[in-house]
């Protein structure tokens, strides 16, 4: 649970390569200081053994692999903060 | 005595890859009946097939896998059988179990160090092993074994003299699943691997492995029932690490770390050491080139083995989800492989009807289980595919490779 990659609802359609940068990195604890917001998604994109044999799974995150983006993104309101989970 | 530990340290160290601790784990939360039932029967089927193939009057010395499937099948087809279900076990076990390893390293040991950078660092010893020597190797074997064994033993013993806080048997799930128990089979995947030059009869220490993994998984099944709920052990990716942390807290979470590292090193290094027999005897049928003797034959095997497997985890197999496909689909080519060893055992001997007759039903109980384990697969059509694919790559390696031969026997000369 090293780095948590935090990608708001708003900027997902603009293309997730483009806006990569440290503002939208966070650690476990900025991610446990909002665990409680009624808005908040955690996105597990781990797949394969990245996520199987991982022993830290965040109890309330849903499974969202990140190479069926163009499935799930657009499922999710804009409204909502989108926390996703990948290493 | 010393050959004999050396000669069961491979299949043992097999057995007790991470992966198949996650599969007991899962078939233990099943209904209890039928998870040590099912266990019982997949043990009982594993040595008569052992009987089958390792029975001491039928086997001449000269005879290996190879040579015996190709009386019944053909040179390239047998070699290109028990070449695509070695090596695909081989590279698929080795990737899953070493990225398994190393998370749990960096999980459990030193969050700061890389899951890749130690799984990295595991085939790098075995490579070293394998390359320095095939006593080394052994060595190394039965040292990791131990390790894990000895691990296993203080859990089980921790688990078994105390009671768990929480009363699970109330949760206890009557859930039943076909697949879960025809999967029990492999669970004993392994109990073939035994070395020629190791010991002259190969059945005492399969049967010895499979009694010991028998007794082991039957104790940490009912262990893990006893302190996890049913559901929790079915539905988790990482069953024993969790029964292992409901037993001795921390301590059994850092023994359990020290099982799934030296598990998933003995089945790698295990793979390796038996790899390289197949290696000289494809090369006895003439269908691989045969080098100069066997130690640079098994040199050159763990070699392309470990850069292989090296690509497959950078390429970032690991972290997709067609591996456990892929690494299933490898196990179903090693059950047709034990299928088609019965069933040229029953042909092919020169003992009595009652033998062969038992050869055949042995034979036909493990192709009928691995026809139920792939049609049970959440993904049997990418299964097949997998199955296919393989073996007919190998088929056709094996085609092209007789030239190949002519070639470096020309050269050597």
């Amino acid at each position: 649970m090293k780095k948590l990659v935090l990608l708001f609802a708003f900027m997902i359609p603009l293309g997730a390569a483009n806006v990569w940068s440290d503002d939208l990195i966070m650690d476990k604890d900025a991610l446990n200081a909002m665990l409680a917001a009624p808005d908040l998604v955690i996105l597990d994109v781990r797949t394969g053994k990245d996520w199987s044999s991982s022993e830290f799974k965040i109890k309330s995150a849903e499974r969202a692999p990140a190479a069926e983006y163009a499935d799930w993104s657009a499922s999710y309101s804009k409204d909502k903060t989108l926390v996703l989970y990948c290493a | 005595m010393k050959l004999f530990l050396y000669s069961i340290a491979i299949p043992l160290g097999v057995m007790v890859s991470p992966e198949t601790l996650v599969l007991l784990g899962n078939s233990a939360g099943y209904n209890g009946m039928i998870f040590y039932v099912s266990v019982a029967t997949a043990a009982a089927v594993s040595c008569m097939c052992a009987y089958c193939i390792f029975y001491p009057g039928r086997q001449a010395d000269e005879e290996n896998e190879v040579s015996l499937l190709a009386k019944a099948m053909g040179r390239f087809p047998a070699a290109a059988l028990v070449l695509s279900a070695r090596l695909s076990v081989t590279l698929l076990v080795a990737t899953s179990v070493l990225v398994t390893a190393g998370f749990a390293f960096n999980e459990i040991f030193l969050y700061w160090f890389p899951n890749f950078g130690f799984a990295f660092l595991l085939l790098g010893f075995i490579l070293a092993f394998n390359i320095i020597d095939k006593s080394w190797a052994s060595s190394f074997q039965l040292l990791l074994l131990t390790c894990t064994l000895a691990s296993f033993s203080v859990l089980l013993c921790a688990g078994l003299s105390s009671s768990p806080s929480t009363n699970t048997a109330i949760q206890a799930s009557e859930l039943t699943s076909p697949a879960a128990a025809s999967g029990a089979l492999l669970l004993f995947l392994g109990f073939d691997l035994i070395l020629n030059s190791q010991v002259k009869n190969k059945l005492l220490p399969a049967v010895a492995a499979i009694c010991t993994i028998f007794t082991l998984f039957t104790l940490w099944g009912a262990v893990s029932r006893a302190y996890v709920p049913s559901s929790s052990l079915i539905e988790s990716t990482l069953p024993h690490l969790k029964a292992a942390r409901a037993i001795m807290g921390q301590n059994g979470r850092l023994l359990m770390g020290v099982i799934v590292i030296c598990g998933a090193t003995a089945a790698v290094n295990g793979l390796f050491l038996y790899l390289g027999q197949t290696a000289c005897a494809l090369a006895e049928q003439g269908v691989i080139p045969r080098f100069k003797g066997e130690k640079t034959l098994h040199r050159l095997a763990s070699i392309l083995m470990s850069v292989t497997i090296g690509i497959l985890m950078m390429s970032g197999l690991a972290g997709e989800d067609k591996l456990t496909i892929y690494y299933r689909g490898a196990l179903v080519l090693w059950l047709v492989v034990l299928t088609f060893r019965c069933f040229t055992s029953a042909c092919f001997s020169s003992s009595s009807k009652s033998f062969s007759a038992v050869a055949l039903t042995i034979g036909t109980i493990i192709g009928l289980l691995s026809i139920v384990l792939v049609a049970a697969a959440e993904h049997t059509r990418e299964q097949l595919i997998f199955c296919l694919h393989v073996y007919v790559c190998a088929l056709l390696l094996m085609l092209i490779w007789p030239g190949t031969v002519k070639l470096f026997s020309a050269i050597n000369r």
